[in-house]
């Protein structure tokens, strides 16, 4: 007897004309991006969330939020940067969410599992991964920048909003854990 | 694959101040473990047509906005504010083009979307100046700059949220509120819902209210609809200005209005209208000629007895027992319906509560407007 029976309040849709005209103006460097930079972000997404399901969930939101801000748009020597700190933001917050036992995101990718169930299996299997998994969250975090993501250590501070210092700090103790971890019989 | 790190068979005590050894080894598994993720074949075509879809609900938002800083400034009557535009433009071109070095822009009208925007996602820049962040009503303000390498001419005059939609983890501390019930069974209430993080972010609305059934009630005759001007649901505030900005610990309210349906008296089924037969033997042919099992039959009839029963909410609970002018009011046989509250960004239901006694009807609901605590 009991039927939940949503009912989507939309506001009244207002789209103008320079919808199209939007779209028009920014495919070009929208592909451009998307070649030059959805495959690692995919690959960042995939080292720091323990849900690999979310990943193409992650970088597709990034996605969206940079572009739709014609800000960021106009700064294309910044896109990359932008998207990164999106991406380690939302593998927080799914991270945060995940925990929390609710809902991961609003509108999850249909059958991510088809095309690339072999990639992210084989991802699943990785002894790094695992490893990786069990540091803490930051120290996971300064790792996959710094070596994954290649940033420098100025720029991982300012990606996580911690001090050089800490950086250093989680680097230094990621990288000993992470070795006791890769060491202990699989 | 066990000894990666040290392949040389180093002692222990060495192995600390050897980074610089481990680094390309980690460099290289880490690149190694995603090589082979490839993102989804229709990925691209996605992000073609979510881009502009969330621009365009952006500058819905932003267009509400500059409505309701004009409101303000003028206190014109809340349905005149269609009409925007003009007065904001001249200071709306510099402002944009001021915030572009970073977004300290004060509050008020000014633009600063792009300090409150870089605010959304990487949280080093934002400015959080608590600015509505109007730009004008979607005119473009052609500045030579807008040219970036390969995107063209961007039409500018885009409106993008000076600060960032509240995600849902944002959200929380929902409650719910409900009134007595009027004679005619109507029953007003709220949710209140909490930003619960450290930040500010805004409220575009888009909440969505679900109803469930309860007890016999049937959760298919309840209809919820927004409210609008000339509804049934008059207690209701008219159209908000929206987006909402949140403080952190500030909150929105959802205002809704439970009314029963039209000639089915205080529960929306029963053909009595609120007198309250004792009997209830009556009761049980619905007056809006609906086919009710019998089951559900037997139930609306025990429920006109009890008027319109009583309201209970999931956290200040008003439970007071109604009197809807019948004088022997008694809550009605667990015939409610039950109303949740999500948040525009999804998940789970914020706040919910419960409304004894409705059988059919229309949940109206607002815009949300600025809790006052």
């Amino acid at each position: 007897m009991i039927a939940p029976w949503p009912v989507a309040k939309l506001p009244a849709e207002a789209r103008g004309a320079d919808n199209a005209m939007a779209t028009g103006t920014t495919v070009d460097h929208l592909t451009e991006t998307y070649r030059a930079h959805y495959r690692s972000l995919l690959g960042l997404a995939a080292l720091l969330l323990d849900d690999l399901a979310s990943c193409e969930d992650v970088v597709q939101e990034a996605f969206i939020r940079v572009h739709s801000a014609r800000g960021r748009v106009r700064e294309p020597e910044k896109t990359l940067a932008y998207l990164r700190q999106t991406v380690v933001n939302l593998s927080r917050s799914a991270l945060r969410r995940r925990i929390l036992g609710l809902k991961l995101l609003s509108k999850p990718m249909p059958d991510m599992a088809s095309a690339e169930e072999g990639a992210y299996e084989q991802l699943e299997r990785d002894q790094l991964i695992r490893s990786m998994r069990g540091l803490q969250r930051r120290q996971r975090e300064v790792l996959v920048l710094r070596y994954f993501a290649d940033m420098t250590e100025s720029q991982v501070a300012e990606t996580l909003g911690i001090s050089i210092g800490s950086v250093k700090a989680y680097g230094s103790r990621g990288i000993a854990a992470l070795r006791v971890a890769m060491e202990a019989p699989a | 694959m066990t000894h990666f790190f040290d392949p040389d068979g180093m002692a222990d005590e060495h192995r600390e101040n050897d980074h610089d050894f481990d680094e390309p080894a980690l460099r290289r598994l880490l690149h190694d473990a995603v090589r082979d993720i490839e993102p989804q074949p229709q990925a691209l075509n996605r992000l073609r047509q979510a881009i502009p879809a969330r621009r365009a609900r952006r500058r819905q938002a932003m267009v509400g906005a500059a409505a309701g800083v004009l409101l303000v400034g003028t206190a014109v009557p809340v349905l005149v504010h269609t009409a925007t535009g003009g007065g904001l433009d001249t200071a709306n071109t510099t402002n944009a083009s001021a915030s572009q070095t970073i977004g300290t822009g004060r509050g008020g009208q000014g633009g600063n979307e792009l300090g409150g925007d870089s605010g959304a996602a990487a949280g080093t820049l934002g400015s959080d100046s608590g600015a509505s962040g109007a730009t004008g009503g979607g005119k473009p303000s052609a500045s030579a700059s807008d040219a970036s390498p390969g995107t063209g001419a961007a039409p500018s005059g885009t409106l993008a949220a000076a600060l960032p939609l509240c995600a849902r983890a944002q959200l929380g501390n929902g409650s719910a509120q409900t009134a007595v019930p009027d004679s005619q069974g109507r029953v007003y209430g709220s949710f209140t819902v909490l930003n619960t993080s450290n930040i500010s972010c805004t409220v575009a609305g888009g909440d969505q209210i679900t109803v469930a059934g309860e007890g016999g009630t049937d959760a298919s005759k309840i209809r919820v609809v927004d409210h609008t001007a000339g509804d049934p649901a008059t207690g209701l505030p008219g159209s908000a200005a929206l987006p909402l900005i949140l403080a952190p610990g500030k909150g929105y309210k959802v205002e809704f209005a439970w009314i029963p349906a039209a000639g089915g008296g205080t529960t929306g089924c029963s053909s009595d209208t609120g007198g309250g037969t004792t009997s209830g033997g009556t009761g049980g042919s619905s007056g809006s000629g609906a086919t009710t099992t019998a089951g559900g039959t037997g139930t609306t009839g025990g429920s006109t007895t009890g008027s319109s029963g009583s309201t209970s909410t999931s956290s200040t609970s008003q439970n007071t027992p109604t009197d809807a002018g019948s004088p022997s009011a008694t809550p009605a046989g667990g015939d409610a319906i039950s109303l949740s509250d999500i948040p525009q960004q999804g998940g789970p239901a914020v706040a919910s509560t419960s409304i004894g006694g409705a059988c059919a009807g229309t949940v109206y609901s607002s815009e949300p407007v600025a809790a006052t605590p």
